[in-house]
């Protein structure tokens, strides 16, 4: 043969000499070009390994040969297992998760539970907690720093105030209050105008400041501050300027000045911070009168603080309606809506002032919406826009307040 | 539904591990392949049968050393065709022949072992006697086969190796072994050319011919 045989063609056979048994000569060479010599060649090998594997026949292994070796590989093999050291699965693979799982998840479910909805409701333990959060969260009015219209009238009127003193004119002395409650109500202006205008101040007649005082000093705000006592259990202090200023801090300060500067700071009825606001807007002869310091020690409840005052309701009649007015404020922000209600009931008779009655039949409108009564607050709030179309603003501020409330004791009760 | 049958190297692994079963699996997998192999290069039954248990038996002693990135099959044809090749060795310089080794007959001739030449108490007729006949011849054919072919041949014929597996048991390139493969065929097919009618007669030369490899 095989001279003839290029090396390709020894290549195609010896490729084909794996499968040349299993597959016979035609099959492989189908594969390719027909090619007479390399088929004559796997013929030949085909018939050659057909007749060795007809000569030489498998031979069985005698039985029991390998019976020993067996033994001694049962044996290695049973040292190898007893070597072998023991594989401790760990717990947590011992514990199923068709066990666990379920019990995991409960427990995520619990930690997102309280790291999302608790904190809402951390404070919410006591009901006295929880009234005193209503009441921060529902403001009878907005404090005066965020009113930037309002901070520029009482800079305004405590320029004017300024200029009252100084030329002892003969303006009548419930203008001066009008002005002087919005001036008081802000302690930072106060100081302002003491620090301006010293001398101006000394020049404020004793006995004018006292007639202010006498005005000012109010027994509705000391009936509020009563009502307040009420509530709070007794704890005193830091109440607002009820009269009207409402941007007092909640600290009590000596406004001595401002309740007519010769008067001594440590009268009770001057130290609270609610007459002091209504004590008006005397130029107080700050000379004489120590810087504001605090009489009541600091952190005191949060409390609501009350809208301000219609700048034109300073006449007593006006001032009882307008001081029963607050009183039914921060009842209702108290949560006491039936003090509210008294309050509310007891401004709107007495109050010949369209606005105080407006605010008035508002406060109602309020606790009768906050009591479900919504056709009964609609009606209030009717009226009290016929009275004061201005008010509609409080109503539907406070409103969204209530609904914000509502919404959060809703939370509270699903929780 | 049928059990997955574990491969080779996973019933050695198990060995390895202590599984004494999986061994027994592997014997029964593999004996008869290595016996053969074994009993076609020494040409001995009986020295065949104690290779036989001692290819296993080192099986056993190298379990620890065994690796799963090396195919079973490779590693036992391994150790079995070291054990025949130290056997033929040894055999070359015993200073003895065996019974049923071949011995020289008259003008070359085979001679037929010592065993062939007792008396047997069967009578072959000239059918019975024909196919030992060629056995003989083929056996005597593949026997004068060089040794790298006839292994090659051997473990692809008789134990049924892969060209890549006796690649590997060998250590040498599947191309050689392929080209070892052809040599050997050529070889029978020039030596056994009487019994195959189609077949040409080929010379010796033709096939000593030999094709270099990369």
């Amino acid at each position: 043969m095989p001279d003839a045989l290029s090396p390709a063609q020894l290549d195609r056979i010896e490729d084909a000499l794996e499968h040349l048994e299993r597959d016979g000569v035609d099959a492989l060479m189908s594969a390719g070009e027909p090619d007479a010599a390399v088929e004559d060649v796997l013929a030949a090998y085909h018939s050659i390994l057909q007749l060795t594997r007809e000569a030489l026949p498998p031979v069985e292994v005698p039985a029991g040969l390998l019976d020993d070796v067996l033994a001694q590989a049962h044996t290695a093999a049973t040292a190898a297992a007893a070597s072998t050291p023991e594989v401790r699965v760990p717990w947590y693979r011992r514990v199923k998760w068709n066990v666990w799982g379920p019990g995991l998840a409960f427990a995520a479910t619990a930690a997102v539970l309280l790291v999302v909805v608790r904190p809402a409701s951390d404070d919410a333990s006591s009901a006295e907690a929880r009234d005193a959060k209503v009441a921060q969260r529902t403001p009878a009015s907005p404090p005066p720093p965020e009113d930037p219209a309002k901070t520029e009238v009482g800079d305004d009127r405590l320029a004017d105030a300024t200029r009252l003193a100084e030329a002892e004119a003969d303006a009548d002395a419930d203008e001066k209050v009008g002005r002087g409650e919005g001036l008081l109500g802000d302690l930072d202006a106060e100081r302002r105008r003491d620090d301006a205008e010293p001398a101006a101040a000394e020049d404020v007649p004793v006995q004018e400041a006292q007639q202010v005082e006498k005005k000012l000093s109010l027994g509705s705000v000391r009936k509020e501050e009563k009502a307040k006592e009420e509530d709070y259990g007794g704890v005193r202090g830091g109440l607002p300027g009820a009269g009207g200023g409402g941007s007092l801090p909640s600290t009590n300060t000596k406004t001595s000045g401002a309740s007519g500067g010769k008067v001594s700071p440590s009268e009770p009825a001057k130290k609270k911070g609610g007459s002091s606001s209504n004590a008006g807007p005397t130029p107080a002869p700050t000379t004489s009168v120590p810087k504001a310091e605090p009489t009541v020690p600091a952190a005191p409840p949060p409390e609501p603080k009350p809208s301000p005052a219609p700048k034109d309701v300073v006449d007593d009649a006006g001032d009882e309606a307008w001081a029963s007015v607050v009183t039914g404020d921060t009842r209702r922000n108290a949560g006491n809506c039936n003090g509210a209600k008294a309050a509310y009931q007891e401004a709107a008779k007495a109050a010949g002032e369209d606005r105080t009655r407006a605010r008035a039949l508002a406060g109602l409108g309020l606790c009768a919406l906050a009591a479900g009564d919504d056709k009964g607050a609609e009606s209030y709030f009717t009226k009290a826009r016929k009275a004061d179309p201005s008010v509609g603003s409080f109503i539907d501020g406070e409103r969204a307040k209530l609904g914000v409330d509502n919404a959060a004791n809703a939370a509270e009760v699903d929780e | 539904m049928a059990p997955v049958e574990r491969s080779d190297e996973e019933l050695m692994l198990a060995f390895r591990g202590g599984d004494a079963p999986a061994f027994s699996e592997l014997v029964a997998r593999h004996q008869r392949g290595v016996f053969n192999f074994v009993l076609r290069s020494v040409r001995n039954q009986g020295r065949s049968e104690e290779l036989l248990q001692e290819v296993f038996l080192r099986v056993v002693r190298a379990k620890d050393r065994y690796e799963k990135t090396a195919k079973f099959t490779t590693w036992l044809y391994s150790i079995a065709r070291n054990l025949c090749v130290d056997e033929s060795r040894r055999a070359r310089f015993r200073d003895h022949q065996s019974l049923d080794a071949k011995r020289g007959g008259k003008d070359g001739e085979d001679g037929g072992s010592m065993l062939s030449r007792l008396a047997s108490d069967t009578v072959p007729t000239d059918e019975a006697a024909e196919a030992p006949k060629i056995r003989k011849r083929l056996s005597t054919a593949v026997d004068a086969l060089p040794d790298e072919q006839r292994e090659v041949f051997l473990l692809r014929q008789v134990s049924g190796l892969s060209f890549r597996e006796i690649g590997e048991t060998l250590d040498i390139p599947e191309n050689t072994v392929k080209s070892r493969m052809r040599y050997a065929l050529e070889k029978l097919r020039s030596q056994l050319a009487d019994l195959r009618a189609d077949a040409p007669l080929q010379s010796e030369a033709s096939v000593e011919q030999e094709r270099p490899h990369a």
